[in-house]
């Protein structure tokens, strides 16, 4: 993810006209009625760079997948328009290129078709409900707690929390401080992880409490639970 | 019927989340195989009920009939969840008859860039990591989730509506260079539906 805005834009996408070369290949030859095992590529070149021609600004990485292919079909082309020779290394490489670029483009439609069927499942909007989430645990079957996902959610939060700050106040944490103060504020109740990484006055803080939220936790002192998707992220006495 | 059928239906009844196979042998304190002949029967016996046995790889969950949705929705109104793109849904097909696969694998295929799709599922809890594969880097390989199933209404990854494998390269029989071409891309094997045990997550 070295470039995190192209990556973003790919998401907002949601309806592109091609997702990728593959993709307009195979809808071009879906087009002509052509079949993918029969048809030769570079018959499709015409109509591949009539439509690359046509394509809005995209992003140059994106881009330069649809030209890569379009100059691999210009070079097939211009083998097949002169019969005769002996086909030197590369261009028997590139005849073996286009048999693979069709196997993929079978493959790919077929998943394509698979695609089809889920969202037509989808659309028939015949979800299953599982229950409801209650306070009720199967004995001692407590499912692990996910530690990792702690931590995703405390990193998300952790943006929100000011840095340190440039003077030094001379305030310093420690676990230990932080066990008690976790402690003390157990006793009244569960609280929302969130809001106790939200109320620290900067990120060094907001780290050593989670340490100790980690070392409650690890002490089995604490469990952490979470109601649903995206929900509140509760911690509260064992 | 045992009681152990409708012991297991007591206890996803109850339960606050899908059990897997081995939570239910521990708490039942019963070999797999009884286990497996008792969830059967339940199956079975809810036939012409409100309510199904649904089944993800070792995990098991009971859930509303997938063709009792309307009744359901008007009845409680649950949380609409946003329309997936035709690009989620290549992924998802991709991941739900490939599982485990890599993301490398998934853009192979596609022949585009697929991480923002991934985590795009990811985040909707339709796929998930559930593994790592040997290969250079280890790469995170993903399948799908119990939510997967709920999502389309499924009973488990067998009922998946059947993919047309005619149409899959590796089923062409009188194809040239044939080999060459099927090792670069080599047909899916349609495995995970018969999978039992999903491949243990890395903890």
């Amino acid at each position: 993810m070295e470039q995190p805005g192209a990556a973003r834009s790919r998401l907002e996408i949601t309806t592109p006209v091609f997702e990728g070369p593959l993709e307009l290949l195979l809808v071009l030859a879906e087009r002509e009625e052509l079949d993918i095992f029969q048809v030769s590529l570079a018959s499709l070149t015409e109509a591949y760079l009539a439509e690359i021609a046509a394509l809005d600004e995209r992003d140059p990485v994106e881009m330069a997948e649809f030209l890569w292919l379009a100059a691999r079909l210009l070079l097939l082309k211009s083998i097949r328009l002169l019969p005769g020779e002996e086909p030197d290394d590369e261009e028997a490489d590139l005849l073996g290129w286009e048999e693979d670029v069709r196997t993929r483009l079978l493959e790919y439609r077929a998943y394509k078709e698979m695609a089809e069927k889920l969202m037509e499942r989808a659309a028939a909007d015949e979800q299953s409900y599982p229950p409801p989430v209650r306070q009720v645990d199967v004995e001692g079957q407590e499912e692990p707690i996910q530690v990792a996902a702690l931590v995703k959610a405390f990193q998300a939060v952790l943006a929100r929390v000011p840095p340190r700050p440039l003077v030094y106040v001379g305030t310093r944490w420690t676990v230990e401080d932080k066990l008690a103060y976790l402690h003390q504020r157990i006793e009244k109740g569960a609280f929302d992880l969130v809001d106790v990484i939200l109320e620290c006055a900067d990120r060094l803080e907001a780290v050593i409490t989670f340490v100790a939220v980690l070392e409650m936790l690890r002490r089995s002192e604490i469990r952490v639970r979470q109601e649903q998707n995206f929900g509140r992220i509760l911690v509260e006495a064992r | 019927m045992s009681i152990l059928a409708p012991a297991i239906e007591a206890i996803l009844f109850s339960s606050n989340r899908p059990l897997r196979v081995r939570e239910l042998q521990q708490v039942t304190d019963t070999d797999r195989h009884t286990i497996e002949q008792a969830l059967e029967e339940l199956r079975e016996s809810l036939t012409h009920r409100g309510l199904m046995l649904q089944r993800h790889h070792d995990q098991v969950q009971l859930v509303t009939r997938p063709e009792l949705a309307g009744y359901v929705r008007r009845a409680l109104r649950p949380e609409v969840t946003g329309r997936l793109s035709t690009a989620a849904y290549e992924t998802l097909a991709i991941v739900a008859y490939q599982q485990p696969v890599s993301r490398a694998k998934i853009e192979e295929i596609r022949g585009v860039n697929s991480d923002g799709v991934v985590s795009n599922l990811e985040l909707r809890d339709l796929v998930k990591e559930v593994g790592r594969g040997t290969g250079p880097g280890q790469p995170r390989l993903y399948g799908t989730t119990i939510r997967f199933l709920q999502m389309l209404g499924l009973e488990s990854l067998e009922d998946l509506p059947f993919p047309d494998t005619q149409r899959l390269p590796d089923q062409e029989p009188d194809r040239e260079e044939g080999e060459a071409a099927a090792e670069a891309a080599p047909a899916p094997e349609h495995q995970a539906a018969a999978e039992e045990e999903a491949p243990s997550p890395s903890a």
